[in-house]
């Protein structure tokens, strides 16, 4: 492993160990607070249930004080809640028909929400007495003797008083309604609620965050060492590679200081010395010129390399077109995936050559005839058709030098379709008579010897038809060459129409013409050729024509001795 | 790998990481409502932080509630802070007075405030976007109007507050708009013992803790004269101080009688008696909550309002305009309690 990748491996788990151990913590001191929270909840609670012993116990004296708490008024009913005693009460708030009376009557207890006694919060305490025959309340004041700075007691009402000896309410609905117990975070507070075993009583504390934070924060010891000990590391390991390379760095600077010419630095600065400083100046600007030339430079090289690759490669997909062994579709397909493989700024490429459309990239059916900013579009003419071509260019990135290149490779590609046309025409002449698209004699010759031996082999029948036009050059005298040309394709339509799928028919020589019937007998030819025969003499200028018909085997076994037997037995027709 | 492609990995993952934990944190956002209630006059708030409070434990998660803490003196302020905080709904049992001064910055910041209690038309209609589960001033001047000359009294004495003008002055000029052939004598609390004939009926318009002293008064000099209060008379204060407003008739917005027993014990644990006010600021918490959780705008309020049916602590209930659609009930108050005696508007006024 090398040390970048172990010391990127140490800090990693330096920072998840560091974030556990704070997360523990962060719990260590929360738990510890809220262990302080019931503590002092329970204190109170201790309180209240001790006020309310006294009340049950009629024990209360007036002014009697206890440690949190005192009593500011008490008072004594019998069990039908006539007032027997009462101390400083107001009247409303005893008799039967008061609170306190009815809840004892119900619960055997009242514990009253926080009241304004006057500017200090007050509860009104009451309960059976001990021995079951009165009912006993007391109102108590909470003493300036309960002092937590950050405490508030809360009723069930919401409301809520704090505990730092000035009395200062507060409603807290919001903070209590949906919480039970427990810590819990808001508004950059860490609160901590502790319901009072005692009425709908509860004591909320709060405690500012960043405090608690930044101690747990520091407190995470082992990030601090580990972070330490990093630099240390980076420091020790810099200082070794940098003794290592010194020399090398050195020399470097020192051939740098060798290739620049400085600056005469001095205080009796004369023209001489303006002239040499000036002279630094133009040599400083021309090396910077000659340096951004030579980038520039470089830049177009490796773009003209990758060009010639580009081209290079077409060359080589069309000779695999020419050797047969790939299709135009498919080298155009790979011609185009290269083109935009060539350059970001090209963002898609498409043409379309006859059947063929191929899109890539950002161009497809859609888009291809639409005008958007920054796109290429070029109609090029081939040898025999014309190709369109669009190219999206990156419209932030693409330069003219971009759009030149761009243009001259599909300048290119269209002149390899042209070759493509023109090798397609060739293997097409080669087959066909141009004139009358029939085969040619040397095709015709391939396949009749190859249906001669087909017929040796299956023991079928096989007929030939020569058809000659005497005195062509007469006709062509006598009606034009036009009309010659017109007489020859005339013919080849009666050869085409009275010749079945699988005949082979060709013009055989300027005025012959050749067909061979596959599985036919001579009788039959016979009949083939009278049929073609009557065609011919239909044509508007009057013709005359001999032929011939030879069969396998009767007239020979091979093809040699067939189309010797040909020439030899050519004769007019009986109707002519 | 390339060291390009290495960045621009290493670049990816830091965006979208950002990207995703603010996302989190803004998904995370819950629109706030804040609870407007005073500190200084915490005895008589009771009702409205157990209704509040109630509403607060029922209502999901969703959207978060904040308490708001005035003094009548910085209520403006602590208004315009709360605003600048981003919030933009609000609920609470104020004085038409206290929702007056916060007006301008209500409709400044386009802030909505549902109020329990407020029933002043006048205020209602200058600010903006302030609505009530409460009916109207008007319609309360017109319902206590209409008991009066139920009952057939020919005189009566409209007594004021001193405090909370808005409301006092306004319900006073109404009902006296309303009555056509009774006597009717207008005169300040402070100058209740002024009064020399005695009226058939004294209509209380004050607080209930000045209702106490006034009816303490005028139980004393007297005696044959029938006492009603309005809807702000009427709260746990009044039932508490019985010996001086016995048999005196209040009026409020909703008929505890029909509450859910769920609801009702629930209150109870904290104090055995369930005045209207405990209802309304539930109800009002509720509407708030809807429109919060809807993200409901300040310009879409009303018509969200009136085209929306609400689930009360009763029963259903909808906006007509800036107030909800209540009837009026009259209840006399008897020791530590009330009894339903009349109710004006609904389907039939009944006595």
């Amino acid at each position: 492993m090398s040390f970048k990748k172990a010391t990127l491996m140490v800090l990693i788990m330096a920072i998840v160990l560091s974030l556990v151990g704070m997360y523990f913590q962060y719990k260590h001191r929360i738990g510890t607070l809220e262990k302080k929270t019931v503590l002092v909840s329970n204190d109170i609670s201790e309180e209240f249930k001790n006020d309310l012993s006294i009340v049950s116990n009629f024990k209360i004296q007036p002014y009697s004080s206890s440690s949190l708490t005192e009593f500011k008024s008490f008072v004594l009913m019998n069990l039908e809640g006539k007032v027997l005693y009462s101390f400083n009460v107001p009247s409303d708030m005893i008799g039967k028909y008061s609170d306190m009376y009815k809840y004892v009557a119900l619960k055997g207890l009242y514990v009253s929400p926080l009241k304004d006694g006057n500017g200090s919060p007050t509860i009104f305490l009451a309960s059976n007495t001990s021995d079951g025959k009165h009912v006993a309340g007391a109102e108590i004041f909470l003493t300036k003797k309960i002092r937590i700075s950050n405490a508030f007691i809360v009723d069930g009402t919401g409301l809520g008083v704090s505990l730092n000896g000035k009395t200062q309410w507060k409603n807290m609905m919001a903070l209590i309604a949906k919480r039970k117990s427990g810590a819990f975070v808001k508004d950059g507070k860490l609160f901590i609620l502790e319901r009072l075993n005692f009425g709908e009583y509860s004591i909320l504390f709060d405690f500012p965050l960043p405090p608690i934070l930044t101690s747990v924060f520091y407190s995470d010891y082992i990030f601090w060492i580990v972070m330490l000990l990093m630099i240390a590391i980076y420091y020790i390991h810099d200082r070794v590679t940098f003794k290592k390379v010194k020399p090398l760095v050195d020399f470097t600077n020192f051939i740098k200081n060798l290739d620049n010419f400085k600056k005469y630095e001095s205080p009796n600065s004369n023209e001489v010395f303006f002239g040499y400083n000036s002279l630094v100046d133009k040599n400083e600007k021309m090396s910077h010129e000659y340096s951004n030339l030579i980038e520039e430079m470089s830049e177009i090289n490796s773009e003209l390399t990758q060009v010639n690759h580009l081209l290079i490669e077409f060359s080589m997909l069309f000779n695999e077109i020419k050797a047969n062994r790939k299709d135009l579709t498919s080298a155009l397909k790979i011609t185009l995936r290269r083109m935009l493989d060539f350059s970001k700024t090209i963002n898609g490429i498409g043409i379309r050559y006859r059947d063929i459309s191929i899109y890539l990239g950002t161009v497809n059916n859609f888009n291809f005839d639409r005008e958007s900013p920054g796109k290429l579009s070029m109609e090029l003419k081939t040898d025999s058709s014309t190709v369109k071509y669009v190219v999206n260019l990156d419209r932030f990135t693409a330069t003219e030098k971009t759009h030149d290149m761009v243009k001259m490779l599909l300048y290119y590609i269209t002149s390899f379709i042209s070759m493509y046309e023109l090798l397609e025409q060739n293997r097409s002449s080669m087959r066909y008579d141009l004139l009358t698209n029939l085969l040619t004699r040397r095709e015709f010759e391939e396949n009749a010897k190859r249906e001669t031996a087909r017929a040796q082999r299956e023991n079928q029948f096989l007929s030939f038809i020569m058809i000659n036009v005497k005195d062509m050059n007469g006709f062509n005298k006598k009606y034009g060459r036009l009309n010659g040309d017109v007489l020859l394709k005339y013919i080849a339509k009666a050869i085409v129409m009275s010749s079945r799928f699988t005949d082979l028919s060709c013009r055989y020589a300027e005025d012959k013409f050749m067909l061979c019937l596959v599985g036919m007998k001579k009788a039959d030819a016979l009949k083939k050729i009278e049929e073609i025969i009557s065609r011919i003499l239909t044509f508007r200028y009057h013709v005359e024509v001999e032929y011939a018909i030879v069969s396998f085997p009767s007239d020979g076994e091979n093809l040699d001795d067939l189309l010797s037997k040909l020439e030899q037995n050519m004769k007019k027709p009986k109707k002519e | 790998m390339d060291k390009k492609l290495k960045w621009l990995i290493v670049l990816t993952v830091f965006v979208v990481t950002v990207v995703g934990v603010l996302l989190f944190h803004v998904l995370r956002e819950k629109p706030i409502v804040g609870i407007l209630l005073p500190t200084d006059r915490v005895a008589s708030y009771s009702d409205t932080r157990i209704g509040f409070l109630s509403a607060l434990k029922a209502l999901p998660s969703d959207v978060e509630f904040v308490n708001i803490d005035y003094t009548s003196t910085n209520l403006k302020s602590v208004f315009k802070r709360a605003t600048e905080k981003g919030i933009r709904y609000f609920v609470g049992d104020n004085y038409s007075s206290d929702v007056s001064k916060i007006g301008d910055t209500l409709i400044k910041t386009h802030s909505i405030l549902i109020e329990s209690m407020v029933t002043n038309p006048v205020v209602l209609d200058k600010m903006k976007y302030v609505y009530t589960l409460s009916p109207t001033d008007d319609i309360q001047a017109e319902a206590i109007a209409s008991y009066i000359e139920k009952k057939g009294y020919k005189s009566i004495v409209i007594v004021k507050d001193i405090s909370n003008p808005e409301y006092v002055n306004y319900l006073s000029e109404e009902m006296t708009k309303d009555l056509k052939n009774v006597k009717i004598e207008t005169i300040s609390m402070l100058k209740i013992n002024e009064i020399k004939a005695t009226p058939a009926a004294f209509v209380l318009i004050m607080s209930a803790k000045n209702a106490v002293k006034i009816s303490e008064i005028i139980k004393s000099k007297f005696t044959k004269s029938a006492v009603i209060g309005s809807d702000w008379t009427f709260n746990s204060l009044l039932l508490k101080n019985f010996q001086a407003v016995n048999g005196m008739i209040v009026t409020g917005f909703v008929d505890t009688t029909y509450l859910h027993s769920k609801f009702s014990e629930k209150v109870k644990k904290v104090d055995l008696t369930l005045t209207p006010s405990v209802v309304l600021c539930y109800d009002s918490l509720k509407v708030a909550y809807r429109l919060a959780k809807n993200h409901i705008s300040a310009e879409n309020s009303q018509s969200y309002l009136e085209t929306h049916t609400f689930i009360g602590s009763i029963g259903n209930f909808s906006f007509n305009g800036k107030h909800a659609t209540t009837p009026i009930y009259f209840y006399k108050i008897v020791p530590f309690n009330f009894n339903l005696v009349w109710k004006f508007g609904g389907k039939n006024n009944e006595l």
